[in-house]
């Protein structure tokens, strides 16, 4: 019995104890942190910003007017000061384990963005599961103000805009630590940048891939074909439409690629050169004919599929030699390639790679298997007798 | 106070997985890179050897823990003697456990609950489960704990599956070589080879026969979960990248995301981990209070937790800061009780006492 008193005053304490007080922090205190960017000012000093949900407001909808979102910045010497200024100005604590987008401006990029890393895996209220994203042509503030008719939050957007053309969401930030800390390879970061073109408001748009050199440093931008080729190389795609000019066929023919697949054989050929023979593999279906081959017959569809394969080797073959030439840094994996293939002479050729890759010789072939033609067998914009059959 | 063939297994299991597999990995790929799948091979076939070496000790003399074995076996005063580092080992890796432990739910989960609530907190469950039943209370939790962390491997195996890379796992063997693979492979070996404290447990065993094929049976299964873990490691992070994370495991935990919909699954896991190491301390502090009780022939084991617990909270805060505990972890640890407490003193002991036997039965046989 004096047992059964004594242990009360023990389970209270546990009860004190245990339920995390000190830790608690209620969700009204919380600000969630949808998307935040990061800008070089002229005066060399950095504006962070961040765009907060408003609870209240999102699931209202549009009964409670407004927007359900706000943006608060500050501006500091470092990136800690900064967001010590976005602090002074918010009354709920930062939480970050919602955020997924992490946009910076051109100028930041250009000026080099190794002082941003570390913070986005050392605390523990970051999430590794980040996509960061250069602003083409402008500020990171610029894609935090957009607003973006489909989604509540527009921040949201660049994550399904991403995933719906058929890229891989959310590993940039990891693919950019590894990419760094692998010898030879150069970063990449995903690109938006912001248009307005004809239409009545201005919006976020896909652009592309950034490349960055060993300073972290961006180089120059793959643009969104030319970085859907290098996803396919990497096989970190599911979707690709491929448009193309076929003067054999008398026309265009969309195709869309659904399945993807790449193998790439390396030779050394002499001292510190290297040939690299890539195959690109894939399966998909015939979207657009405007040609006037009936493709139901066979030797048209191969007419086809033979037009199309060249045409890509060709485009992919130029962005690996723009790749190659004019940003000289290791963007396509030929590293773990040689380092897979050629352990041995890697040890010796890993040093000097980037003298060793602008350097390769590239051979490319694109084996696109057309399986389906669509709903129709012959354009039906054309005549009988027009069609070649 | 008797324990199953079944409880061992489990005892021994959830000793070893969680604390080698969240804690150890980092140092491992630091030397290995991706080959740290064979450093965890050449690690397993360590601890196998140190547990098969500890479970022939304790069969010289299946009736008696370790602290009579080893007075029985070298004499009274230089069994005493011998003893020393084992007391040394115990108390400071209680305390040191308890810190590691602390350290890691204050990075990850609380980081404005001060850090002696956390330990206090801890002490007071292992303390509780020590006084109410002993060893058969730590054993049974361990039959219900060890399952359910052993399911949290699971978990991370199959949330992951689809950011592996298996390319990632080459080239074997050129980027590291022998010499850091071996190396790499001591770190886990140091804390795999923890199942030697199955010297202090053999005595309670119901049926010590078995004692030999469960042993190596939950050092098995626990290695092999760790090589589970470390393969994952490298499919998703690549073989740079994981030595520059304290807890690499964790990250990788913390980077789950099932359909955009299983996310942020890092408080549960680290939940089960914390159940697992409940489960080491323990059983730590069991070896610890029984064996100081037995050493110094106190009647009633149980009184000496109430001294014991202030002395173990008392090391756990001595260490600054998370250099000092992981100080401990690669100094200490794996440089002077590994050798000498885990492989050398056992082993030196079972040659000792076997040829003792050996003469004795033959004296015996002389007799007749």
């Amino acid at each position: 019995m004096r047992h059964r008193l004594a242990s009360f005053p023990c389970l209270i304490f546990c009860l004190v104890l245990t339920t995390g007080c000190w830790d608690r922090v209620e969700l009204s205190d919380r600000a969630f942190d949808l998307a935040a960017s990061t800008d070089l000012m002229e005066d060399g000093s950095y504006l962070t910003g961040g765009q907060f949900i408003i609870p209240s407001r999102i699931s209202g909808g549009a009964a409670n007017g407004g927007q359900p979102y706000f943006i608060e910045t500050g501006n500091g010497k470092s990136l800690l000061e900064a967001i010590q200024k976005t602090r002074q100005k918010l009354s709920r604590n930062i939480t970050r384990s919602h955020r997924r987008n992490y946009y910076i401006g051109e100028s930041m990029a250009k000026h080099g963005i190794n002082e941003l890393l570390d913070g986005f895996s050392r605390d523990p209220g970051n999430r590794i599961r980040l996509d960061i994203w250069v602003v083409k042509g402008g500020q990171g503030m610029d894609a935090l103000k957009v607003h973006y008719p489909l989604e509540k939050i527009p921040s949201v957007a660049p994550v399904k805009i991403h995933r719906a053309i058929g890229g891989t969401t959310a590993t940039s930030y990891l693919d950019f630590m590894m990419a760094s800390s692998s010898e030879g390879s150069s970063p990449t970061l995903p690109v938006v940048d912001i248009v307005q073109g004809d239409s009545p408001q201005k919006t976020i748009r896909f652009y592309g891939r950034a490349i960055f050199n060993h300073d972290y440093k961006l180089v120059g931008y793959l643009n969104f074909v030319e970085g859907a080729y290098r996803q396919w190389m990497l096989q970190r795609i599911s979707y690709l439409d491929l448009a193309e000019e076929l003067p054999e066929a008398g026309g265009k023919v969309g195709v869309i690629v659904n399945q993807f697949g790449c193998k790439i054989k390396s030779r050394i050929t002499g001292t510190n050169k290297v040939k690299m023979e890539i195959e690109l593999t894939g399966s998909g279906y015939v979207a657009e004919n405007n040609t006037k081959l009936n493709l139901i017959s066979n030797k048209n569809l191969k007419l086809v599929q033979k037009e199309i394969n060249k045409k890509t080797s060709e485009h992919v073959l130029a962005m690996i030699t723009k790749v190659q030439k004019e940003y000289r840094a290791d963007v396509l994996g030929f590293n773990q390639v040689m380092n897979r293939q050629h352990p041995g002479e890697w040890k010796r050729l890993k040093g000097q790679w980037d003298t060793v890759f602008p350097e390769i010789e590239v051979a490319v072939h694109v084996n696109l298997n057309l399986k389906y033609v669509g709903l129709v067998r012959q354009p039906l914009q054309y005549k009988e007798s027009e069609i070649i059959k | 106070m008797k324990i199953s063939g079944y409880q061992l297994f489990w005892l021994i299991f959830t000793m070893e997985f969680g604390m080698t597999a969240i804690f150890t990995l980092s140092a491992t790929v630091f030397l290995a890179k991706q080959d740290t799948w064979i450093s965890v091979l050449f690690a397993t076939v360590i601890a196998l050897a140190v547990t098969f070496v500890a479970v022939k000790l304790s069969l010289l003399y299946p009736e008696k823990t370790f602290i009579q074995s080893t007075q029985i076996i070298l004499g009274k005063w230089l069994g005493k003697i011998i003893l020393i580092p084992y007391f040394v080992m115990w108390y400071s890796v209680t305390g040191v456990i308890l810190r590691e432990f602390a350290d890691f739910v204050y990075i990850t989960l609380f980081s404005s609950t001060p850090l002696w609530t956390i330990i206090l907190i801890m002490l007071g469950a292992v303390v509780y489960v020590n006084y109410s039943g002993g060893l058969r209370s730590i054993a049974r939790s361990g039959e219900i704990i060890g399952p359910i962390s052993a399911a949290g491997s699971v978990i991370i195996f199959f949330f992951s599956v689809k950011d592996w890379d298996w390319l990632r796992l080459l080239p074997v063997y050129s980027n590291s070589g022998m010499l850091p693979i071996l190396e790499g492979g001591l770190t886990p070996a140091s804390f795999l080879a923890e199942s030697f404290m199955v010297v202090m447990l053999a005595a309670f065993m119901i049926k010590p026969q078995r004692l030999m094929v469960t042993s190596l049976l939950g050092v098995a299964v626990a290695s092999m979960a760790v090589l589970g873990m470390s393969i994952i490691i490298i499919m998703v992070f690549g073989p740079d990248l994981p030595d520059k994370f304290i807890y690499p495991l964790y990250s990788i935990v913390s980077y789950i995301s099932v359909m955009e919909f299983i996310q942020n699954v890092d408080v549960l896991i680290v939940l089960l981990w914390i159940i697992g190491i409940f489960v080491k301390l323990s059983l730590y502090m069991f070896i610890t209070s029984y064996g100081t009780a037995q050493m110094f022939h106190i009647k009633k084991w149980k009184r000496t937790i109430w001294w014991i617990a202030p002395i173990v909270f008392a090391i756990s805060l001595i260490p600054r800061n998370t250099n000092d505990t992981m100080d401990y972890a690669k100094n200490i640890w794996h440089n002077w009780i590994f050798p000498i407490n885990l492989v050398g003193i056992p082993l030196l002991l079972w040659i000792v006492g076997a040829i003792r036997k050996k003469l004795k039965g033959d004296r015996r046989a002389a007799e007749h």
